[in-house]
């Protein structure tokens, strides 16, 4: 009799190990998606960005392609020490995606941006290592949820780490340049006027401008009753960018005609450096 | 029935209960997936005009990657200057691309378009 109810106990065990090994099992076949093979084929097609020089702030894309429809595509990219990377503030500024959306469409192409920042210090290439996330919506039989098979449910959320060059190459052409040359006011007028100035391709910063010995009779004044002039959008100029600095031209004591105003315009790109400029004054 | 043969009882109806409600969050999956087979026949479909399209897409993808921007929003300008030149808005291309995922007409046509591959810089 013990022996009988021994027995009925080890079936019914047998049966509660079984019912939940039904339970379970599934369970189990929904672990987490980096036990399996990512078969995407999704890869990177640029092995080297454009070329950047030392001091630059430039915006970089990685081109990418897949054999496979992968979605929630996430990139984050790591560069040398001193190396400054930012992101777009459209997704929050921590990663960036792609261009078109989240989704990378199979057997076309899509790329990342992304912004980094080069010190003066860095005179050659540099690799940057792009971690991307991606969810792959195909199942193990190939069928996926966009092309119209139908998949097994099951999520597979794969990261595929690249390294992609940035080269690195010596600028050329001028720091900046001045795009405002000549300022026409009326007589006897005091007012602030614009002069705009490009930065080469380097970034530069601590930009001031201040003129030099006035014509007799003419007066010039800085925002904020300062001894110079900064640029609108902040103390430096991005390379390739344009800004302008404000100058108060007080002309009141000052006859019709055409002067010349000499500038001293001061910045910092690898090192503290001033350059000399004009501006012609008309006073009408 | 025994005290144990009731608890026994009890345990199978439990596991079975949960059995069912884990295939009915099965079957809710499957419904997400029917729901995205369901779009496709009215997937858009391929034309002349999303050829272009494609074309246009396919040039920018062979150069983005050749130049850098001082400014993010420079990726765009570039592409809405590529789709006025070929007589395109953004919101046009913007719609072709949202579609391509759900489209196999479309991605067998960028395909077609991109075959010969990038031009020689």
């Amino acid at each position: 009799m013990a022996a009988a109810r021994r027995s009925g106990r080890r079936r019914g065990a047998a049966v509660v190990a079984v019912l939940a090994a039904a339970l379970v099992g599934p369970l189990l076949g929904s672990a987490p998606a980096s036990a399996d093979t990512d078969k995407t084929g999704v890869r990177p097609v640029t092995a080297q960005t454009a070329p950047v020089v030392p001091g630059q702030s430039a915006w970089l894309s990685v081109v990418w392609t897949g054999d496979r429809s992968v979605t929630e595509w996430s990139t984050t990219v790591k560069a040398p020490a001193g190396v400054t990377v930012s992101y777009p503030t459209t997704r929050g500024g921590s990663d960036t995606s792609l261009y078109g959306s989240d989704t990378l469409v199979s057997g076309t192409r899509d790329f990342t941006a992304f912004r980094v920042r080069v010190p003066y210090t860095q005179q050659s290439s540099f690799p940057v290592t792009l971690t991307s996330t991606y969810v792959d919506n195909c199942g193990d039989n190939g069928q996926c949820k966009n092309n119209g098979g139908g998949n097994d449910g099951k999520e597979r959320r794969y990261t595929l780490t690249s390294t992609v060059t940035v080269p690195v190459v010596p600028a050329t052409g001028p720091a900046f340049t001045q795009d405002t040359t000549s300022v026409t006011v009326k007589a006897g007028s005091n007012a602030f006027a614009p002069l705009a100035f490009t930065a080469g391709q380097a970034d530069l910063a601590d930009v001031t401008v201040r003129a030099g010995a006035l014509p007799p009779g003419l007066k010039v004044g800085y925002p904020g009753d300062g001894t110079v002039s900064r640029p609108a959008g902040g103390t430096g100029i991005i390379g390739r960018t344009t800004d302008q600095v404000g100058l108060r031209f007080d002309a009141t004591a000052l006859a019709k005609g055409t002067y010349t105003v000499p500038l001293t315009i001061s910045y910092t790109a690898a090192a503290p450096r001033t350059a000399p400029g004009t501006v012609t004054l008309v006073v009408q | 029935m025994s005290c144990s043969d009731r608890r026994l009882a009890r345990a199978v109806v439990s596991l079975a209960a949960l059995a069912l409600l884990g295939g009915t969050a099965g079957c809710g999956s499957d419904a997400t997936a029917e729901a995205s087979t369901a779009a496709t026949p009215t997937a858009t479909t391929a034309d002349a005009t999303t050829r272009r399209l494609a074309e246009v897409e396919w040039a920018r993808q062979c150069t983005v990657d050749l130049a850098s921007h001082a400014d993010e929003q420079a990726f765009t300008t570039d592409l809405d200057a590529r789709l006025a030149e070929a007589g395109f808005t953004h919101e046009q291309w913007k719609k072709w691309h949202d579609a391509l995922a759900g489209s196999p007409e479309l991605i067998s046509q960028f395909a077609e378009v991109s075959a010969p591959g990038c031009p020689a810089a």
